[in-house]
């Protein structure tokens, strides 16, 4: 079943703790704070290679190196799943580095790396969650040009994207975003809340939880504080609205979290599962099932 | 006069200069991400105080300084100690014009007056100065209500400050531009982050 | 019923494995040894040295070795390398007019100071396969002549410049930003340009270069001069107060002349671009002094309308650890977004089928 929470293993003391030298952990702790003191702004930040690729995390991974303490109970999550392959990679490498406490348990943990999910279980003040960010700029799609998408954040000017969301309405009767959709923050940017669906975007809204987001290729850092308004971009005769199932979880029976679509068999059987796993396991050991 | 010898000057930094940095980091993203909550650092993990600058001065400056910042300081806190013991310990350059600082280092004395310092730009408004203010005391003046990112409903806070300050910080505080401060005296400190809205006219 | 796929750590510990043995080979031929990778693969050892930024020739060799021979990974191994290592402090500039050359030519001037050098390059090989490399043994060395004097060779397009014709490069004087220290904002210094460029993907330079040849962006280069050979590096601690040298690199130097400019301001000019490598490195060079000269488009008040003009799109795709990472992350599990375009496109055809019926 789920594991429990993993003691501190020996760190490897080959590397520096959380493997990032000193002075690369002051320069992204500095733009972090600058990160919380703008909320969702996007601060530019030297990135390093990392020893995994470009686009596997590295943005988070440089995050959480530099938040990360001897102290601290690590999570990391891939699809909301902790035995995925590239969580398993990014959670050994800590392991390893830093030699941190790891956990399955959502609740456990004190810093959570993700990559596409925020968690179903609720997070709380003593959380930092972690977001792995691939493209950081919710206009990079509609203005290639940086130098142009600054000067529109800069000038609050969302023209264009609510052009482009109002588009998808006029051709399909809906926003076409599914996810990576994006948000206002505090009523001044617009942010990209990574790939996350928009299912966990009312998540991100007034959460006890202090929330950074790392995209490692393009250098850029950024934050929602706790308890910061998030709205996510609609119209009045549009209103936001994110998905829901007509299943329910075939594991645990839940009704309102994000579930998986699997198909079992040659005829395109479809079944449907919670896609965060711990989430699913803790309501099983509660005794609820799919039936 | 012969100058002290430098190793009389010196003195020790953090007991232990990674994690300790990490854990002073992490009250002061916490204090920022939680404006008007008082976070603490744990005595055995923050340096002893550095002639002049308290246990939370000393240990954000050896958390967060560097060749890459350049560091402003009040009078108060320009002494060869500190001098010294910075150039050492985070090698940051330490700048006489506040146009070109980073950081700056301020008491209670200098918050009448914060005008030159870096606001940022509109385009990169996280290029602003980050100021450190050492106080007496975190306590006793008179309480006000924060509202912004990391509060949820209000928090009232009193740091003792003179009404000047806050007429000095709303001036020059034009979101996203601004001003990102932290109140620090012994072991304790608070973050001022540019998103907190203060009302402090009238009313006591 | 299904249960979600565990057992992630034992298959990536294996993968491991399988990749090791893959490497390896049949165990019945000798192992690769890195000395001989770094002396036999001398061309391949530059490129991960120049693309990974890190002039070493044993550490080029042993990603090589580890890589299997990809060199995008071997880069890419090396960079992750080079993060964690202290910067001490930086070089005086090279000097490259003082190079001890072992390669030089210009392609302007039939023949130039100190002389053209073919020195060891593929050019005027007949590209036929040379069966007897199949078998190992003795190989011809070359002619040495043993009293022959070294001559200065001072840069062809300084002797331009003394009459003017060429646009001066003059030093600004100004801190360059390290790109891998401060990410780059647009627009981007030449420095900064340069430095991207010289960690640029080689096949990705030669293609942007070529295109400018073939009319997007044109500028009418000529290989003004290209010299290979070992120059020397300079430091100059604070503490002493004078340079030493630390050692010798071998580098790959490339300057095209390009097509004049003037305007009513200035008089007609040749302009050029700069290409410099680690090694021997030629195609880089040369791809990189082309596409330089074509991101000056601006600078020379050119109408910016091809590719290998626009500096945002170069610069932010030429680093080929970035453009290998974000493209093979396709590779993992996407379900989740998929999931929520599945939802969305069944609910976008839904009022089309009802339509329908």
């Amino acid at each position: 079943m789920n594991a429990a929470t993993q003691p501190r293993p020996r760190r490897d003391d080959a590397y520096n703790f959380a493997y990032l030298d000193e002075q690369t952990k002051r320069m992204i702790r500095r733009g972090l704070l600058k990160a919380v003191a703008i909320p969702g702004y996007q601060v530019p930040f030297g990135g390093r290679e990392m020893p995994l690729p470009y686009g596997w995390g590295t943005g988070g991974m440089q995050l959480t190196a530099a938040i990360l303490g001897a102290d601290d109970v690590l999570k990391v999550i891939d699809q909301s799943a902790d035995d995925t392959t590239n969580a398993v990679s990014i959670r050994r490498f800590f392991a390893r580095t830093a030699g941190v406490a790891t956990t399955e348990q959502t609740a456990q943990a004190s810093i959570i790396q993700t990559r596409h999910r925020i968690p179903e279980t609720p997070l709380t003040a003593d959380q930092i969650m972690v977001f792995q960010v691939p493209n950081p700029d919710p206009l990079r799609f509609i203005e290639p040009l940086e130098s142009e998408t600054r000067t529109l954040h800069a000038l609050k000017d969302y023209g264009v994207m609510h052009v482009k969301l109002y588009e998808d309405i006029a051709t399909f009767g809906h926003i076409a975003t599914a996810y990576a959709y994006p948000v206002t923050v505090a009523g001044r940017y617009v942010m990209d809340p990574s790939p996350i669906p928009k299912f966990d975007n009312p998540k991100l809204h007034m959460s006890p939880a202090l929330m950074l987001f790392g995209a490692g290729r393009e250098k850029r850092l950024y934050a929602v504080p706790p308890y910061t308004q998030v709205s996510s971009l609609d119209f009045e005769d549009h209103p936001f609205a994110p998905q829901r199932w007509e299943q329910h979880c075939a594991i645990c029976g839940s009704e309102d979290t994000f579930l998986d679509e699997l198909i079992v068999d040659d005829q395109g059987t479809q079944s449907f599962v919670c896609s965060d796993t711990d989430y699913c396991a803790q309501r099983v050991a509660q005794g609820r099932d799919g039936q | 006069m012969a100058a002290p010898l430098l190793h009389t000057l010196l003195q020790p930094a953090f007991p232990d200069p990674v994690l300790d940095a990490q854990r002073s980091f992490r009250a002061a993203l916490k204090a920022l991400a939680e404006p008007g909550v008082v976070q603490g650092l744990r005595p055995a993990h923050a340096p002893s105080p550095l002639a002049g600058l308290a246990e939370a001065s000393h240990a954000l400056c050896l958390a967060l300084l560097d060749i890459d910042t350049p560091l402003w300081l009040a009078p108060a806190f320009d002494t060869q100690a500190i001098r010294a013991n910075l150039a050492f310990h985070c090698g940051c350059p330490i700048v006489s014009a506040r146009q070109n600082a980073r950081f700056a280092l301020l008491d209670s004395s200098q918050l009448h007056d914060l005008s030159g310092f870096d606001l940022g730009n509109d385009r990169y408004p996280d290029q602003s100065c980050t100021l450190l203010v050492q106080l007496p005391s975190l306590e006793g003046g008179r309480r006000l209500a924060w509202r912004g990112p990391g509060i949820q409903r209000e928090h009232l806070v009193a740091v003792p400050l003179a009404e000047h300050f806050w007429q000095e910080r709303e001036s020059r505080n034009d979101f996203p531009r601004g001003l990102d401060v932290f109140f620090l005296a012994g072991h304790h400190l608070i973050g001022l982050p540019r998103s907190t809205q203060v009302a402090f006219h009238g009313g006591a | 019923m299904y249960v979600a796929v565990k057992g992630g750590e034992r298959a990536i510990d294996n993968a491991h494995r399988l990749l090791a043995k893959k490497r390896r080979g049949d165990t019945a031929v000798a192992e690769l040894g890195v000395e001989q990778i770094r002396q036999q693969l001398p061309l391949a050892v530059a490129r991960v040295m120049s693309e990974g930024s890190l002039y070493d020739e044993q550490l080029a060799a042993l990603a090589i070795k580890q890589a299997a021979g990809d060199l995008v990974e071997a880069i890419f191994l090396l960079r992750a390398y080079r993060t964690t290592l202290p910067r001490f402090c930086a070089s005086l500039p090279i000097d490259t007019s003082r190079m001890l050359l072992s390669r030089r030519l210009s392609a302007t001037f039939k023949d130039v100071p100190g002389g053209q050098l073919l020195g060891p390059t593929f050019d005027y090989t007949h590209r036929l396969l040379d069966f007897s490399l199949l078998a190992e043994g003795d190989y011809p060395g070359p002619d040495v002549h043993g009293h022959a004097q070294l001559e200065p060779c001072p840069h062809v397009l300084g002797l331009l410049a003394k009459e003017g014709l060429i646009k001066e490069e003059t030093d600004l004087g100004e801190a360059a930003d390290d790109i891998t220290r401060t990410p780059l904002e647009y627009p981007a210094s030449r420095a900064q340009r340069l430095q991207a460029l010289a960690r640029g993907d080689e096949g990705f330079l030669l293609a942007l270069g070529y295109s400018s040849q073939r009319g997007y962006g044109r500028n009418h280069p000529f290989a003004g001069e290209i010299r290979i050979g070992e120059v020397d590096v300079w430091l100059e601690p604070e503490e002493l107060g004078f340079p030493i040298a630390i050692g010798a690199i071998e580098i790959t130097e490339c300057e095209m002349v390009n097509q004049f400019v003037g305007s009513t301001a200035e008089p007609a000019q040749f302009t050029r671009g700069y290409g410099l490598a680690f090694g021997h490195a030629e195609r880089k060079a040369m791809a990189m002094a082309l596409v330089d000269r074509s991101l000056r488009a601006e600078e020379y008040g050119e109408e910016i309308q091809s590719p290998a003009q626009q500096q945002e799109f170069v610069l932010a795709h030429c680093d080929n650890v970035e453009a290998a990472g974000f493209v093979s992350h396709l590779k993992l599990p996407h379900y989740v977004d998929f999931q929520s375009e599945l939802e969305l496109i069944r609910k976008l055809r839904k009022p089309s089928t009802e339509q329908a019926q």
